[in-house]
């Protein structure tokens, strides 16, 4: 029994000792470009996130990859959500097992950083022979991925999806009101609606609600941004203990009172689009890859199945806009040999050309990261399906188009919110972006749901963010 | 001789189940604790700046969250374990003792195990709902308004409640199990011998059935509380990420969701130690009740 | 007297037969209130993707069988390579439920007939161990199995089944519950099988198992839903989409771009692999129920 004791006793304290040595990662990381593109087989890694509906897509976009690089084989693997993307990432970088290429957010990048495991893209970018043009790639996007510390580039845009807001056309004709697809409303817009039109309530052509968010996070981001009150800097500073932010939240608050803000969990939901086609609401903010659930389809709701348009995000002045803009970038890892690492940038590249990054948005309602996308041909024929109602395109016998027709007019909102696309910057830290993120959408839900007043709500965010 | 000889033996028998213990088990433990006297460990390179011997746990206890955690997980644990316990134990002995639909019943109550936790999440959702939830509804038959039990603005009180009887349902089905296949073991001489004494139903039921079926019940009431101790993916189930109604993030936080909230940033360094500290000082409070726990046992399980 | 015996009877019989009225009563009672969650499973299964969104929700959809949607059922299937995921879920319950058992019996045969040094001490290490959440494990584990090279990116099924299954072989959670069982059978049938000169070993597998098979049926039966449930550890260690498990395919598969869930769909899926669960569970549980009769040692 001592033996095995004893036994037992080397086995833990060798372990023990072992748990002490560093992991595989850390190792610093080294540029080299080859003069060619490797001629040897290569095989390219990629982890992701997508539904096999995009992946099917991006299968698609690699086929025509290998069509030019015959010796480069691309295998991908997903991960489950996001969430678990950036575990199995980080995991895999202890263990020594990374793929060559990972989708992600920057604050899931900065979180790699931490352990030296993905290369900075500044001297391929820049490269006589294998480089590009970063002035053609959409300028808010780039930045985006510009934001690290050390002020390299880690990671390039992929596909972006902003706000949008859907509306209750049949509703808004009844009153006479329009809308634009390319210019944006504010809030003052909304206040006039109500003050000018009987439009609240529950008779005939009213609903109980105006105006829905669906993402809180986004909305105080995003209004933090319209209203100059301060969010976060890249070193991780807190900026929304303000007056300006106070301000801002009585405001909205106010408008919660009057039934013309509304956010999601006034129904029990996480979306406002079944309150929406239900036509509890008249008009809900949410992400453009949602339109699909946004198209009406319940002919028991208060409506019907009515008529429904989209349109730019609510602003709150019209002289200072801010949309905000979301959805993955692609980074390439350090685990990786130089031939895997420029079949990789090869292959980035590829993916995001004008033709490919405007194919994969027709069919997905993500928005192209490339400026000359808008100018490809058959995007922008599927653009000008916004040009048509519906009734107008079943009338031409034209009934595919008329099923798109929500995804061209998202699309067309997304481009024209382009000049003014915003983003939160990525950062680390015993507090990390992603936490600020949570933090805020909670506070937005306390102070709709009146648990705690703005003040309080405000207060418990940031000590909740350790201020 | 003859001592060695059997500790020997014992020893034998019990190392396949050892070794894979040791590494699986045993060395993730050391390592928890070898992480929680460390400061800023870096998980991705193995890096660490020193060691620190309080810091991780104050960072723990200092949260403002740390409190409530505690609270909730108590009453979690010390509500459900023995609500669910006693309810399993009717169950089982009543349907230990009908003859007809016996199978039929045994099945239904297994099912919980095979359903899709979403599913169960989605219906007890729909059962609180305020609006047109189930209970309500039967609650409205007696003329009592509609409650706000996890819905936007809910109280702790309701939601907490809610939670627990969710709790509770989920850990029937395996309780359920362990007391039948128990309660095949016991003999069934002491139930003749009971009849021919024409003892009544709920003598059998205290005199023979609980005491036979006490090392079961110990078993379960021990793991139980264990495992209650560990409440957090039952939370999650029930309010999502929120770990509360709208507009009350947080109402039903336990300590293992402050384990969870440390690790989702595992790369950055620190956040791991702050883990395993969370996660130890659950494990100081739950080895002390459990020890409780079962000195008490012992005097009342018989064998 | 024949007449006030009977009148007895009979009030006996009442009495019983209210008795069993009030036992019936409680359990269909729980049984509903047990069964509702699945229920909502089966409706919602057989739901278009409008029904499943409604607010209120569909609580009936008819008794018309028409109606009900089949059509998920084959769209759930196109999802996801279920077949394939089924059968490494198999493989690895199996696998992981045979080393379980041999492990746990062994285990809890130490700790319930054996006295040894250090046995209550090292039965109390043992409990211990349960005390501390499941991922804190992961994290040292997956390197653990990393330096093992099992889950290399160029991995092979072999691996990965290592991966999934070693790790799993053992559980102080069934050690325990085979311990208790193991205590409640009397002393005297091990005296009496060592008056009849068998070892330890026979003993084991010739009484004391015979007898444990409720709880070792049981003990499988979890083993193997653990198994069907097991999603994060299988989604790590595994680098080829073909090996993962039912759960991975299950939860991974019905997202669409927003995040959004295809309830009926993935609820369709949910209860095509639940099947084969549900027949296992009908045909083991008399395993379960059945009772070995003891009177057999007096004498």
């Amino acid at each position: 029994m001592k033996k095995v004791f004893s036994l037992l006793m080397a086995l833990t304290t060798v372990f023990v000792l072992s748990a002490c040595l560093p992991g595989r990662g850390g190792a610093e990381v080294v540029i080299n470009i080859p003069d060619e593109f490797p001629e040897e087989d290569v095989e390219i890694l990629m982890w992701h996130a997508f539904g096999d509906d995009n992946m099917a897509l991006l299968d698609e976009i690699f086929d025509d990859f290998k069509e030019i690089y015959p010796n480069v084989s691309i295998r991908h693997l997903g991960q489950g959500g996001y969430d678990g993307l950036r575990q199995s990432t980080i995991q895999g970088t202890v263990a020594g097992s990374t793929p060559t290429m990972v989708f992600g957010y920057p604050d899931h990048f900065v979180e790699y950083l931490n352990g030296n495991s993905l290369i900075p893209l500044d001297e391929y970018i820049a490269h006589p022979e294998f480089g590009v043009e970063l002035d053609d790639y959409i300028e808010g996007f780039l930045l985006e991925n510009q934001q690290y510390l050390d002020g390299l580039q880690y990671s390039m845009p992929f596909a972006k999806s902003t706000e949008m807001v859907v509306y209750n056309k049949t509703v808004f004709d009844h009153y006479g009101i329009e809308f634009s697809l390319d210019e944006a409303i504010s809030f003052d817009d909304l206040e006039q609606i109500v003050a000018d039109h009987d439009i609240l309530g529950s008779g005939e052509w009213q609903a109980p609600h105006l105006f829905n968010v669906d993402s809180e996070s986004n909305f105080f981001i995003n209004s933090s941004q319209q209203w100059n009150a301060g969010y976060t800097t890249a070193e991780g500073e807190i900026l929304f203990d303000n007056p300006t932010t106070q301000d801002m939240l009585d405001y909205y608050r106010d408008l919660m009172d009057r039934n013309i803000l509304t956010l999601p969990i006034e129904w029990d939901e996480n979306y406002g689009s079944i309150p929406f086609k239900d036509g509890r609401v008249l008009m809900s903010q949410g992400s453009t890859a949602g339109t699909r659930h946004n198209v009406p389809d319940q002919p028991t709701g208060r409506f019907g199945i009515f008529e429904m348009s989209i349109m730019p995000v609510v602003q709150y002045d019209l002289e200072n806009r801010s949309a905000i803009q979301q959805g993955p970038n692609i980074a390439i890892m350090a685990d990786t040999t130089d031939a895997e690492r420029l079949a990789a940038w090869e292959l980035l590249k590829f993916m995001t050309n004008p033709e490919n990054t405007a194919f994969f948005a027709m069919n997905t309602g993500y928005v192209p990261v490339r400026e000359s996308a808008f100018d490809d041909e058959a995007y922008q024929e599927f653009l000008a399906i916004a040009d048509y109602t519906r009734q107008e395109l079943l009338d031409e016998g034209r009934f595919d188009d008329a099923d798109r027709l929500p995804f061209a007019q998202a699309a067309r909102v997304a481009q024209a919110q382009v000049p003014y696309y915003t983003f939160e910057p990525p950062f680390v830290g015993r507090v990390t972006s992603s936490n600020v993120r949570s933090e805020v959408g909670l506070m937005m839900e306390a102070i709709y749901a009146e648990t705690r007043t703005v003040e309080q709500a405000l207060q418990r965010a940031l000590r909740e963010l350790g201020q | 001789m003859l001592e060695d000889q059997s500790n020997v033996k014992a020893w034998l028998y019990l190392l396949p189940a050892l070794i894979l213990l040791s590494i699986f088990i045993f060395y993730p433990i050391l390592n928890a604790i070898f992480l929680v006297f460390v400061e800023d460990y870096n998980y991705q390179t193995g890096h660490y700046v020193g060691f620190t011997l309080t810091q991780n746990f104050r960072y723990v206890v200092g949260d403002f969250n740390f409190r409530r955690a505690m609270l909730n997980t108590m009453l979690i644990t010390f509500v459900s374990v023995p609500v669910s316990v006693i309810i399993a134990l009717l169950i089982s002995v009543w349907l230990n003792a009908i003859k007809k639909l016996q199978g039929f019943f045994q099945t239904v109550f297994f099912l919980p195990y095979v359903t899709n936790a979403i599913a169960i999440g989605m219906a007890f959702a729909f059962l609180f709902n305020r609006s047109y939830g189930l209970i309500n509804w039967f609650l409205g038959i007696f003329g009592v308004s509609p409650i706000n039990w996890v819905g936007m603005g809910a109280s702790w009180g309701n939601a907490m409640f809610s939670l627990l009887v969710y709790v509770t349902w989920l850990g029937l089905a395996f309780k359920i199990m362990v007391f039948l296949s128990g309660l095949q073991g016991i003999d069934k001489q002491y139930y003749d011998a009971a009849r021919v004494d024409s003892a009544s139903r709920g003598r059998v039921f205290r005199r023979i059935t609980v005491p036979l079926l006490s090392p079961m019940i110990m078993y379960i009431t021990v793991t139980s509380f264990i495992g209650a101790f560990k409440a957090y993916t039952e939370v999650i189930g029930m309010f999502g990420e929120r770990l509360g109604p709208p507009g009350d993030d947080r109402a039903l936080i336990t300590v293992v969701a402050l384990v969870y909230r440390a690790l989702d940033r595992s790369g950055v360094p620190g956040a791991l130690s702050e883990a395993a500290a969370a996660a130890l000082i659950l494990f100081a409070v739950t080895l002390v009740f459990t020890y409780i726990n079962m000195q008490v046992s012992k005097k009342r399980v018989h064998y | 007297m024949d007449e006030a015996v009977y009148g007895n009877e009979k009030q006996i019989k009442r009495k019983q037969m209210i008795r069993l009225g009030v036992v019936y009563a409680f359990i269909v009672f729980f049984a509903l209130f047990i069964i509702i969650p699945f229920y909502w499973m089966v409706i919602t299964a057989f739901k278009t993707e409008t029904e499943v969104f409604t607010s209120p929700p569909i609580l009936f959809i008819g008794l018309d069988p028409r109606n009900w949607q089949w059509g998920n059922f084959g769209a759930a299937l196109e999802q996801a390579p279920f077949m394939r995921f089924t059968l490494n879920t198999v493989v690895v319950a199996i696998i992981a439920t045979i080393g379980t058992v041999l492990t746990t019996i062994l285990s809890a045969f130490a700790f319930a007939r054996l006295n040894f040094k250090g046995r209550e001490v090292l039965f109390l290490i043992f409990i211990a161990t349960m005390m501390i959440p499941g991922e804190i494990f992961v994290i040292t584990n997956f390197i653990t199995v990393a330096r093992l090279g099992w889950v290399a990116l160029d991995q092979t099924y072999f691996q990965a089944l290592l991966a999934m299954t070693i790790p799993f072989m053992t559980s102080i959670f069934y050690i325990f519950f085979l311990r208790q069982a193991f205590k409640t059978i009397p002393d005297e049938l091990y005296y009496a099988a060592k008056v009849d000169g068998k070892s330890d070993w026979q003993y084991l597998w010739r009484v004391m198992v015979p007898i444990a098979i409720p709880t070792l049926t049981t003990i499988t039966i979890l083993n193997a839903m653990n198994t069907w449930n097991a999603y994060i550890w299988p989604r790590l260690v595994t680098q080829q989409e073909d090996y993962r498990l039912v759960s991975n395919g299950l939860r991974d598969a019905f997202d669409d771009t927003l995040g959004v869930i295809m309830y009926h769909e993935q609820m369709s899926a949910a209860i095509i692999v639940t099947v084969p669960l549900i027949i296992a569970f009908i045909l083991l549980k008399k395993y379960i129920m059945r009772g070995v009769s003891r009177s057999g040692i007096k004498g």
